[in-house]
């Protein structure tokens, strides 16, 4: 769909494969756009890209070696907050309900059925009966009841379950298989939080045995078990002959096709590639943009795009420094930069542009603020005249005998995105300096406003998410435009009250304007997984909640 | 002796003390929350980030978050990891294994062939296969070693398939990290080797030995080896040192377990308890071998003696 503008591809290409390092990658990129592309095309029209739906029965047997690009914390759902854990625990846990990938909507889980009070501040759920965990241990109300009880202990310092539990106050254990449970707020993502792995449902009984150790040793009531976890090395789990109660959108009802699943954290590119490729592992998880085009040219792999929901990767504009503190410059960035001619030279064209601060894939995306910003260098460059920036002598703008320089502070990982707004920025006249960090340092510099651009892509199937990034609550935090507007706060505030799903989408589609008009942050590209796997591997898709694979479903040829 | 060991040990105490201060507050001067230890790469509220760094005792004064380390420290805890959240020494313990394996394999081939290509360079020198082993060894000291690293696991991993690229298990994991680790450090050997022996090979007490009509073989490895061999077990010594450090970028390259790729995770997630308690333990190895070191030249020279 876009055209590819630079021309050595395959000097790109090679340099990655080798170096198979950031720097390299960067060094390349950094010589590509030297003939800035015009305009390739305008962004595509968003297209629902849920998932696809579940197909064909698999042989059973086998196993798997994935890699994922760091190791895990912790198993324990209550106290990780990580993308790696996560991925794992989806297999070893079972959740109270399920998001179906294709309609989005809340399925059967551990909990059959389950109603609301009117006030939206009781919830009782209709558990499974039957269900054991992978200890023997019973599931039931009490099981419910210890875990949700157990994540908002502060004893139990958790990082990302506490935070989708905020508004809990109790769990009533009706009877054995009904469970009561009772906010202190209205939540309207509250279905969306449990349907999330970080409150899956852990066997209280291990959880007492093991004490701090338990994100060690996890016991879940999921598709597979817990065997082994040698520490830098692998996390090994194996099948439950026992399981039947998968979501009811799966693919097979019983146990998994897999025997066994091997995870490994290998954390260099070039290392988890040459694995990959030497058939050693059968999913690569974050494979890097260029090795991804390579790859998929060899015709060898199934190379699989997985979008992710929440926001897209986005560029946050420091509204309290100059020159971002005038809209009129942020409204020159968004015109002036090219969203394709980026995602083109930075990352092979894989990922497509995103529009709006809510992505589309994602509930309650709003069509109306699709469009806003078009690309026009000749708007572009009209904002920044009136806002006293004038040409200078070296090209570089220049307003009260200042040039229009601004830093950008990025992941190292991230680097080629902004060598290409360096370079797309240039001909506006703006000078753009890279500041490509470590992930600790790159954060604690967005946190302290430390910088003009910053950017991060938010992974939740809940788009009230956002309030993270946009809400004044937050400044210190990752509000990294530092937007501080109590009209905005209202409205995220509103929307994540509100029981009504029209009345929440009005208030989220009210905010999502607003961060546009304002021109507070700039959504660039819709957020994507990049999997290698294996041809011998069949079934392969993901779930909505920062594009997991659903291991249960696939099998080996 | 025994009293020299003993002296040496309490010795070590004030370095210890003196690099778990330096490390501390070094920490404290990079950018960089430790939260992020915790959350990883989440995107988290701001109360959320201000309730766990009050949990974990991140919001109390250094100097007091230093006590409660070197009190801990003293009785032999080194506290928990914020990042896998169990204590630093099982962390370290669970690692330990794979770098001691890396480490002595790489010493045995740094050995092996460095003291082999250091003999072969000294007895004929100037000569071919002078010429040829120590390009080798100066290669061996140019090339970096995530380079060569590299280089391996595209021929023998992507090309010809022979060996696996990644993972610490069997002995056929451990050829391409060993040999990328030892060949640096060989380098350095044969070239000490070969500079020590032929100034020994020069001295007198070589000229007799051979008048007296012993065998070429016997005078150079029961004669001037013997002697050549202090500054060369000094370099050992320190290179083991060297091997540690070098197995982080190794272990890093190959994703094998190991105290290395445990360093720097530690340090990339700011994981400040597990960063300190892996430098602690490292800086202690070391100060070991460096005793040891030392003793063996008595063993080697029965000319040195301590006391």
């Amino acid at each position: 769909m876009y055209k590819r503008s630079s021309s050595n591809l395959i000097t790109r290409r090679r340099f990655i494969k080798i170096g198979g390092t950031g720097a390299v990658a960067v060094l390349a990129v950094a010589c590509a756009p030297a003939a800035p592309a015009a305009p390739t095309a305008a962004p595509a029209a968003p297209k629902p890209t849920t998932a696809p739906a579940a197909s064909g029965a698999g042989k059973p047997g086998g196993q798997i070696r994935y890699a994922m690009n760091n190791e895990p914390d912790s198993l324990d759902p209550a106290k990780t907050a990580q993308a790696s854990a996560f991925n794992v625990m989806m297999n070893l846990y079972d959740t109270l309900i399920w998001q179906d990938p294709v309609d989005l909507k809340y399925k059967a889980g551990l909990a059959e059925s389950w109603e609301s009070s009117p006030d939206g501040l009781t919830h009782t759920f209709k558990l499974r009966k039957g269900v054991k965990f992978h200890d023997g241990t019973p599931f039931n109300a009490e099981a419910v009841k210890a875990n949700f009880d157990r994540i908002v202990d502060p004893a139990t310092k958790s990082p990302q379950a506490a935070s989708k539990l905020a508004a809990y106050q109790s769990t009533t254990v009706v009877d054995e298989l009904t469970a009561k449970i009772t906010l202190k707020t209205q939540f309207a993502a509250f279905y969306d939080a449990l349907s999330q792995t970080w409150l899956a449902i852990a066997s209280p009984t291990a959880q007492k045995k093991f004490g701090d150790d338990y994100g060690r040793n996890p016991v879940g009531t999921g598709p597979m078990m817990f065997k082994e976890w040698v520490a830098k090395d692998r996390i090994v789990v194996v099948k439950n002959p026992d399981y039947n109660w998968g979501p009811p959108f799966w693919n097979h009802t019983g146990p998994a096709y897999l025997d066994q699943i091997t995870f490994v954290g290998i954390s260099e590119n070039g290392a988890r590639l040459t694995a990959f490729e030497s058939g050693e592992l059968q999913v690569m998880e974050t494979v890097p943009e260029g090795d991804f085009d390579r790859l998929k040219k060899s015709g060898k792999y199934q190379m699989v795009v997985a979008r992710t929901p929440g926001s897209p990767m986005t560029i946050f504009m420091n509204t309290e420094k100059a020159p971002f503190n005038d809209i009129n410059v942020r409204k020159a960035i968004m015109h002036g930069l090219s969203r394709p001619d980026l995602i083109n030279a930075a990352f092979f064209g894989l990922y497509t542009p995103a529009d709006t601060p809510i992505a589309d894939n994602t509930l309650y995306h709003t069509k109306k603020a699709v469009g806003m910003y078009p690309y026009d260098m000749e708007k572009a460059k009209k904002f920044l005249e009136d806002a006293g920036w004038k040409a200078g002598p070296d090209g570089v703008r220049v307003k009260n005998g200042e040039k229009l320089v601004v830093d950008f502070v990025d992941l190292t990982t991230y680097e080629p995105k902004v060598v290409a707004t360096q370079a797309l920025l240039k001909p506006l006249g703006i000078t753009v300096n890279v500041k490509a960090l470590d992930q600790a340092t790159r954060v604690a510099m967005g946190h302290k406003g430390d910088g003009h651009m910053f950017s991060t892509a938010l992974l939740d199937s809940d788009p009230g998410a956002i309030q993270l990034v946009y809400h004044s609550r937050n400044l210190g935090g990752f509000d990294w435009s530092r937007i501080k507007d109590a009209e905005l706060d209202k409205l995220l505030d509103d929307q994540a009250k509100e029981p009504d799903t029209a009345k929440r989408a009005a208030l989220l589609e009210q905010a999502v304007m607003k961060i546009m008009e304002n021109a507070w942050s700039f959504p660039i590209y819709n957020f994507a997984r990049l999997f290698g796997v294996s041809p011998k591997v069949k079934n392969f898709r993901t779930h909505p909640i920062g594009s997991y694979p659903y291991l249960y479903e696939v099998s080996l040829e | 002796m025994g009293t020299y060991i003993l002296k040496r040990l309490l010795a070590a105490i004030p370095i210890l003390i003196g690099i778990s201060a330096l490390v501390f507050f070094s920490l404290k001067l990079v950018p960089g929350d430790p939260l992020s230890a915790i959350t990883g790469d989440a995107v988290i509220g701001k109360e959320e980030a201000d309730r766990l760094r009050e949990q974990y005792g991140l919001n109390d004064p250094l100097h007091v978050q230093y006590l409660r380390f070197v009190g801990r420290a003293i009785q032999g805890d080194l506290g928990r990891s914020l990042q896998f959240k169990r204590p630093v020494i099982d962390e370290i313990g669970a690692q330990l294994p794979a770098t001691l394996q890396l480490t002595a394999a790489a010493m045995v081939i740094a050995l092996t062939v460095g003291l082999s290509l250091g003999i072969l360079a000294a007895i004929r020198p100037h000569s071919l296969l002078d010429a040829l082993t120590m390009s080798v060894a100066m290669a061996g000291v140019s090339f970096p070693s995530f380079w060569v690293g590299l280089m391996l696991l595209l021929i023998f991993s992507l090309a010809l398939g022979w060996l696996p690229a990644t993972g610490t298990e069997g002995i056929e994991r451990l050829i391409m990290p060993a040999a990328t680790l030892g060949f640096g450090a060989a380098a350095i050997i044969a070239r000490l080797t070969r500079s020590s022996l032929l100034e020994v090979l020069q001295q007198q007490f070589i000229v007799t030995a051979r008048a007296k009509g012993l065998s070429f073989v016997k005078v150079v490895f029961r004669h001037a080896l013997r002697n050549a061999l202090i500054p060369v077990v000094t370099i050992v010594g320190l290179q083991f040192g060297n091997l540690l450090a070098g197995a982080v970028v190794i272990e890093t390259v190959f994703s094998r377990q190991g105290i290395g790729r445990l360093l720097v995770t530690a340090i990339l997630g700011r994981d400040f308890p597990l960063v300190q308690g892996v430098i602690l333990f490292v800086a202690s190895v070391y100060v070991i071998v460096n005793l040891l070191v030392d003793l063996s030249y008595a063993l080697i020279d029965p000319r040195i003696r301590y006391a």
